[in-house]
């Protein structure tokens, strides 16, 4: 039923501590819009800039205390940011958002309580899904895959020379070298593959590849919430990294962003 | 006419240090500082009339913040003109009260080309006194009235609102979102809404069991809207967000809100006008 008029809802759910869905969507809220799809399993929030980067974020049905879908299908586009915003008002953990969305693209309506009695809504207008980027990252031809903790890497991104543009990545079996070429000259960190940072490193191929450093700055925010990485690359360069949040008692989120290589044109 | 102060102590001085940013961050340029006996006032120079607000921010010397403070008015033997009213820019004096001081006076004096001042002197631990002089104009009691505060003739719904902090929050989510009017809406059992609507979408908080003042209400409404420019009250509740305030509003439906911010250091009253969509 719909929160309030008791009209019949395509879906709704509600979600105890608003912070650590503010925290997850915080890592993909790179553009204004992003997509909702809602599944029986669980939501997926998908945002891309068009032409070289996508982010999702993957929230399992059981991220929250109540999950109802009544459709297949459900595809929305919605203001993400605004909604971050509205997500980020309430403080501390004993409160909860409530979610509910009747079709046909109604607004999305959320409903946040806190404990000491404040009620905030909010009505998000929503309307078609854009057609989503497909990378068409091929699972079954990945040279390169290393499951890593984020710990260090987090400060490694994090402070990669400004004033390059790109970052080189190549990557072998016994280790991982990011380059920057900037004013200060040319700075490489690299990962050696017994390092405690790396939990496991496969590498069927030596491979090479530019990543423009705006791009990778965007995955900041999930590296910082994030506890491990799985760094993969497929045979055109597109870089996938899959990051893992735990919220404790067996429940975990995922971020994915895809990044396309820069081609020797764009360098 | 003569005025001369002295802080407590380092922690006072950081409070004084902080109300001075908020009466800058409320001012546009210039403030006009009214001395009195029983304190200091920050006034703003704007009116209501150009679509800004009027306020006056006032430290009293019961908020124990002075060690000294001594004041000869413009006309001391008349009590209603026992004042000393001066303009200055308020960003001068900020700046040069960086922090972390344990010294601080404020006096009244003249500069060597014999024109009127606010000399200030600030000492750090284990440094050496400096000595500042802020160039201001002393305005004549024939224009004391254009610093009054604006009569609300009208009827009013009183209500007293939660905490700055809060306040505080939603208003800067909603700048966030781009909002540019806030909308408050009072009722006489106790509710207050704040609301917002922005491009994609609307929002809006309810608060409940407020206190009314059935005495200070004296609107016979059941409930009163105003609407506000953000940007003319994002900076009223951010200064006072770290503070431990109780905030009362007053609302004259559809023509203007009125704030009253109180804390055991100082006293603010923020008046504001509607706008309409």
């Amino acid at each position: 039923m719909e929160l309030e008029t008791g009209q019949v809802t395509v879906m709704e759910m509600k979600k105890e501590n608003v912070k650590e869905l503010a925290q997850i969507l915080k890592t993909v809220v790179f553009k204004d819009f992003g997509m909702l799809y809602a599944f029986e399993t669980g939501l997926k929030i998908t945002v891309d800039d068009g032409a070289f980067q996508q982010a999702n974020a993957f929230l399992n049905s059981a991220f929250f205390s109540d999950y109802k879908v009544r459709e297949d299908r459900i595809a929305l586009k919605l203001p993400i940011k605004t909604i971050y915003e509205f997500l980020s008002i309430p403080e501390g953990n004993s409160n909860s958002v409530k979610f509910s969305y009747s079709g046909m693209f109604d607004p999305l309506k959320l409903l946040i309580e806190e404990s000491d009695g404040c009620v905030i809504r909010g009505k998000f207008n929503s309307s078609i899904a854009d057609q989503e980027l497909d990378f068409e990252f091929d699972d079954s031809a990945v040279p390169v895959t290393y499951l890593l903790k984020t710990q260090v890497l987090k400060d490694i991104f994090r402070d990669f020379d400004d004033t390059s543009r790109t970052v080189k990545m190549s990557f072998s079996s016994s280790v991982i070298c990011f380059s920057t070429v900037g004013e200060v000259g040319e700075t490489t960190v690299s990962i050696p593959s017994r390092s405690l940072q790396m939990e496991s490193a496969k590498c069927t191929e030596e491979v090479e590849h530019s990543y423009q450093l705006s791009l990778l700055h965007r995955m900041n925010p999930a590296f910082a919430l994030a506890s491990k990485l799985i760094l993969r690359v497929d045979e055109r360069g597109v870089l996938s990294c899959q990051f893992s949040i735990d919220h404790g008692e067996c429940r975990t989120s995922y971020i994915e962003f895809l990044t396309v290589p820069t081609t020797e044109t764009d360098g | 006419m003569k005025f001369s102060s002295l802080l407590q102590d380092t922690a006072a001085i950081d409070v004084f240090i902080k109300i001075l940013s908020a009466a800058s961050r409320l001012s546009k340029k210039r403030c006009c500082v009214k001395i009195e006996k029983e304190g200091l006032n920050f006034i703003s120079i704007s009116g209501l009339h150009d679509g800004g607000a009027w306020f006056n921010l006032c430290v009293p010397y019961s908020s124990q913040l002075f060690r000294k403070f001594d004041m000869v008015g413009m006309n001391p033997r008349n009590p209603e003109q026992n004042f000393i009213f001066f303009e200055l820019e308020i960003d001068s004096l900020v700046r040069i009260l960086p922090g972390g001081h344990c010294y601080l006076k404020l006096k009244l004096s003249k500069s060597q080309s014999d024109e009127p001042i606010l000399s200030v002197e600030v000492r750090n631990p284990e440094a050496d006194i400096v000595s500042h002089q802020i160039p201001i104009t002393i305005v004549l009691s024939k224009y004391w009235n254009t610093y009054a505060r604006p009569t609300i003739k009208l009827r009013k719904m009183c209500i007293s609102m939660p905490p700055p902090k809060a306040i505080a929050r939603f208003i800067h989510a909603f700048r966030n979102m781009n909002a540019r009017v806030v909308k408050f809406t009072a009722s006489v059992s106790g509710d207050l809404r704040i609301s917002t609507k922005i491009d994609h979408g609307e929002i809006d908080a309810s608060f409940s069991d407020l206190q009314t003042s059935p005495s200070e209400t004296d609107s016979q409404e059941e409930t009163a809207n105003v609407q506000l420019m953000i940007r003319n009250i994002q900076s009223l509740f951010q200064s006072f967000a770290h503070t431990r305030s109780r905030v009362k509003m007053n609302i004259i439906s559809n023509r203007m809100a009125e704030f009253n911010i109180h804390n055991e250091d100082c006293v603010l009253s923020f008046i504001v006008g509607n706008v309409s969509d």
